[in-house]
């Protein structure tokens, strides 16, 4: 290190300040140059600006992308109106959180009843204006709800590889029968559906399964636990699971499979015991373009696609008669027979009053 | 100093504040805002929250216990080869440092798999009904912790290695120690700082974990990071969330602590 | 006695390793590189399956990567966000860096170590904090806050490698600088940063991979629409798992290995092979050692 400064002035360092405030300055600027320059670039809006534009959030998988194929893509060709999807995290909490946040991530959700009536519950949608909307056909006059709209109907139930498994279980009951069924099982990682089939599996009737005894049904529940090897949380994964042979038979949907076994994958479906349920439409409290996405409610309801759809989708059914009309009779033979005493009907209003709770009880319940 | 300010401010901003919002959110209660530990009792008095608390403890050690049953030979052999070599060779750990983990999870959900590579060659050799569970359980989770973490363990003690003075070596070779005994009786115990060292980093970052569990464990394995995303994104229940990380920063800061305290020459070995 | 023991030896002293002890290790190398080389064939299946091994060869999910806009979408997000994050992170941790090796004031280390403290702090605590933050702010969701985010990240990455560069960086030549009447950043400027090229390569590298390979933290700050590589990554993972994903774990792997190789090559501590891969002129400065 320099050990003494000179002192004479030809060679003393002048004071830092001085040349310090120089370069600080010419600094600045750069900075200010390349934060307006970037500016753009960083600010992206992650809002929807015109309301030409809907932000759509649906399912992933197959399902999402054939609603993307046959439905969305038709739509912003027949109407011009812009629809971007959103495929990622739907459920109650995420709502509540935009919602709260103001901060919309998706202006319109499809999602199965539970959800979107407990949802429509929370008061986090808008209300649909029934008068701008024709539904004169409905084939569920008691799926009435004033913010949401249920559109198709699916059911859940048993799937399975029919090339590791000859003989699936028929019942719930047999399901629980580990001794008698001894495959790999997978469940849900929610509520809805699930806690229905512990309690079918326990003895009660369809029609007796609403309002749910909770405390029966997580003690059914108890019992099967040790014996599940994988629970599912996203509904795609339940086919993966079949497919990759990790699990020999799951809790799983009847659309699911049967888009699988288009793709000629071996997987089936148990249908002496469905769990049908409707599947809605909401449009998010706060959403900038309501007219749009009416328009997409009706799409959904009654559209246009309606008839490919549920062709090409079988398991899935219309709750517009109308299209209900036009489907060929083997497509409408897949489709759950209300009269069935075996199939049992979500009651979404009730898990409308009491999906927060039971999904916090049984989530706490998982993990432990 | 002049030249820390800016980084300093902007820790400032965006470190400090919202640490500091964490604190809040996981001491003030939601509804009264005055100071509590509702929160924290919540914590500790629920069977869920104890359980994987314990989850991650137990995680953490026994992976870091097994990354250092895999990862001293890697250190050792890599030690006993000349620098060129040793170089090259150290690509074979470097390379799994700079992959990101979700690909080498990912990699594993595809070979742990039922239909993935492992299965597919015990299936070949030893029938075709044998699967093993190798995914969505415990067995999943340390795969993907031991192979994420070697590069931890291998550097700290391959650092001490090279420390250790040779002429300790020598002298015991002359006097006729086998390998062994040198191995056991002059460098294993030089190399015990290091060892601690690796297993402590290993143990705090093993805390963190999110992904591995995630994607590799089953209902049983989830760690605390999970939670905390579990409480951010399925229940919105943002205080407890702030107290799972709050507990796993401090768990986090007590090793580092030591870890600290380990640092300086005694990682570098030290004459008897 | 003492020096000896701190001294850089080329070779662990003592007997060459046993047999077994070999075979643990070359074992072991095959375990650390096995999932990356397992991915490869996969990544040439032809089907929109995931079944090893693949039935039969074809770049169908490498083509699926580069056209289906939403990966590649996300992949720009993904170098948006790693540019920025590396520039704004390169000026804070050099800066940094230099203030608090040059320091003189007696805090230095505690400062350093604050300065080093998101290092420690695991992921999530971070993610946590920044999306309470940001969410409060209405911010999140946005390209901003995922930047913020990362910068915080990364800049102490590149401070590490910066410190340990600076140590090598001779103080004598930034005092000849101040006395022929040069600032303070001027001297840091045209003196020291040349000096710490190949550091800041490296640093800025490594700050880049950091940041591009981010989940946790960009997982609660990103937003419909502002997802980042990883992110859309776990999604499709714990969703349904895309086979083009084999895909892009190559390609991933690729690119850290690419910068594995060029961080490996200019931060060679030896600095014979380093001057000689790099084809830098030899700089024959004396440095002191501290």
């Amino acid at each position: 290190m320099i050990e003494r400064k000179p002192r004479s002035s030809a060679t003393r360092q002048k004071p830092s300040w001085r040349t310090t405030r120089r370069d600080f300055l010419g600094g600045a600027t750069t900075l200010g140059v390349g934060i307006a320059a970037g500016l753009p670039v960083v600010f992206t809006p992650g809002k929807a600006r015109a309301s030409a534009v809907i932000r759509y959030a649906d399912d992933g998988g197959r399902t999402g992308q054939g609603r993307d194929r046959l439905y969305i893509k038709p739509f912003m060709s027949a109407t011009g109106i812009e629809v971007k999807t959103y495929i990622g995290q739907k459920n109650l909490a995420k709502m509540k959180a935009m919602v709260k946040a103001n901060n919309l991530e998706f202006d319109m959700v499809n999602d199965g009843g539970s959800n979107l009536v407990s949802a429509s519950k929370a008061g986090l949608l808008e209300k649909l204006d029934k008068s701008r909307l024709d539904l004169t056909h409905k084939l569920f006059p008691e799926w009435d709800w004033e913010d949401t709209l249920a559109w198709e109907y699916f059911s859940g139930g048993l799937g399975y590889n029919e090339e590791a498994i000859d003989d699936p279980p028929r019942t719930w009951a047999d399901f629980w029968d580990v001794d008698k069924y001894p495959g790999r099982r997978g469940m849900r990682t929610r509520p809805q559906y699930t806690l229905e089939e512990a309690l079918m599996a326990d003895g009660v009737a369809p029609k007796d399964v609403y309002p749910m005894d909770l405390e029966r049904a997580f003690k059914s529940m108890d019992r099967i636990k040790p014996h599940i090897k994988i629970w599912i949380e996203q509904t795609a994964k339940t086919i993966e699971h079949l497919q990759t042979q990790e699990l020999d038979y799951t809790s799983t949907f009847s659309g699911r499979i049967f888009i699988a076994r288009s793709e000629g994958l071996p997987l089936n479906f148990v249908f002496d015991m469905p769990n049908s349920s409707p599947q809605n439409v909401g449009i998010m409290k706060g959403a900038q373009n309501y007219d749009s996405c009416l328009k997409l409610v009706q799409w959904f309801f009654n559209g246009e696609p309606g008839v490919e759809w549920f062709t090409a989708f079988i398991g899935y059914g219309p709750t517009d008669s109308e299209t209900m009309a036009q489907l060929s009779d083997e497509v409408k033979a897949k489709l759950p027979d209300p009269a069935n005493p075996k199939a049992n009907w979500v009651d979404v209003g009730w898990w409308g009053d009491n999906l927060e709770d039971v999904v916090k009880q049984y989530k706490t319940w998982l993990l432990t | 100093m002049f030249f820390v300010t800016p980084f300093l401010i902007y820790m400032g901003i965006v470190f400090f504040i919202p640490v500091g919002l964490i604190l809040f959110t996981g001491f003030v209660s939601e509804e009264t805002g005055q100071f509590t530990f509702e929160y924290f009792q919540a914590f500790f008095t629920q069977g869920l929250y104890l359980r994987v608390l314990w989850t991650t403890i137990e995680v953490s050690f026994m992976g870091a216990l097994i990354v250092l049953l895999c990862g001293y030979p890697i250190a050792y052999y890599l030690a006993k080869q000349p620098p060129k070599r040793r170089m090259y060779l150290s690509l074979f750990v470097l390379l799994p440092f700079y992959t990101s983990i979700l690909v080498k999870s990912f990699a594993f959900v595809v070979i742990l798999g039922h239909s993935g590579a492992v299965n597919w060659l015990l299936r070949f050799f030893l029938g075709e009904d044998f699967g093993v569970q190798l995914l969505y359980n415990r067995i999943g989770v340390m795969f993907g912790i031991v192979h994420d973490m070697l590069p931890f363990i291998v550097f700290p003690i391959l650092v001490n290695l090279l420390a250790q003075n040779p002429a300790l070596h020598r002298a015991a070779e002359i006097m006729g120690a086998s390998r062994t005994r040198i191995f056991w009786q002059v460098t294993f115990p030089l190399s015990l700082p290091g060892i601690f060292a690796g297993i402590l980093l290993v143990v705090v970052r093993v805390m963190g974990q999110f992904v591995t569990p995630s994607l590799l464990g089953g209902r049983t394995d989830i760690m605390m990071a999970n939670l905390v995303d579990f409480h951010v994104n399925d229940v919105l229940d943002w205080n407890m969330a702030a107290v799972i990380s709050i507990l796993l920063a401090v768990m986090a800061g007590v090793f580092l602590v030591a870890l600290a305290r380990l640092r300086g020459a005694q990682i570098f070995g030290a004459e008897t | 006695m003492a020096d000896s023991n701190l001294r850089r030896v080329e070779t662990l002293g003592g007997l060459p390793p046993a047999r077994g002890t070999v075979w643990v290790a070359w074992f072991m190398f095959f375990f650390l590189i096995a999932p990356s080389l397992i991915i490869i064939p996969m990544s040439f299946g032809d089907l929109n399956e995931i079944y090893f091994p693949p039935r039969s060869l074809s770049l169908f999910l490498y083509r699926e990567y580069f056209f289906e806009s939403v990966w590649m979408e996300t992949t720009f997000q993904s170098i948006k966000v790693a540019i920025l994050s590396t520039m704004a992170g390169m000026f804070l941790g050099a800066t940094a860096a230099y203030g608090i090796v040059r320091a003189t004031f007696r805090g230095k280390k505690m400062l350093g170590a604050l300065l080093l403290s998101p290092l420690f702090v695991p992921n999530i605590v971070i993610a946590l904090g920044l999306y309470i933050y940001f969410a409060r702010m209405g911010l999140q969701g946005t390209t901003f806050c995922l930047v913020l985010g990362h910068t915080l990240f990364v800049t102490p990455f590149v401070m590490v490698v910066v410190m340990a560069a600076l140590r090598g960086v001779d103080p004598n030549l930034e005092a000849a600088a101040k006395t022929m009447g040069a600032g303070r950043i001027y001297t840091f400027r045209r003196v020291t940063l040349p000096l710490l090229r190949p550091a800041l390569v490296t640093g800025g590298l490594f700050a880049f991979l950091m940041s591009f390979d981010e989940l946790v933290i960009s997982f609660f700050l990103s937003g419909f629409g502002t997802q980042t590589l990883p992110v859309k990554m776990y999604d499709s993972i714990v969703l349904e798992i895309s086979p083009v994903l084999s895909a892009i774990s190559v390609l991933l792997t690729l690119l850290a290995f690419v910068i594995c190789v060029i961080i490996t090559i200019f931060y060679n501590p030896d600095r014979r092979t380093r001057l000689r891969l790099t084809g830098e002129a030899e700089t024959e400065t004396k440095t002191t050692e501290t």
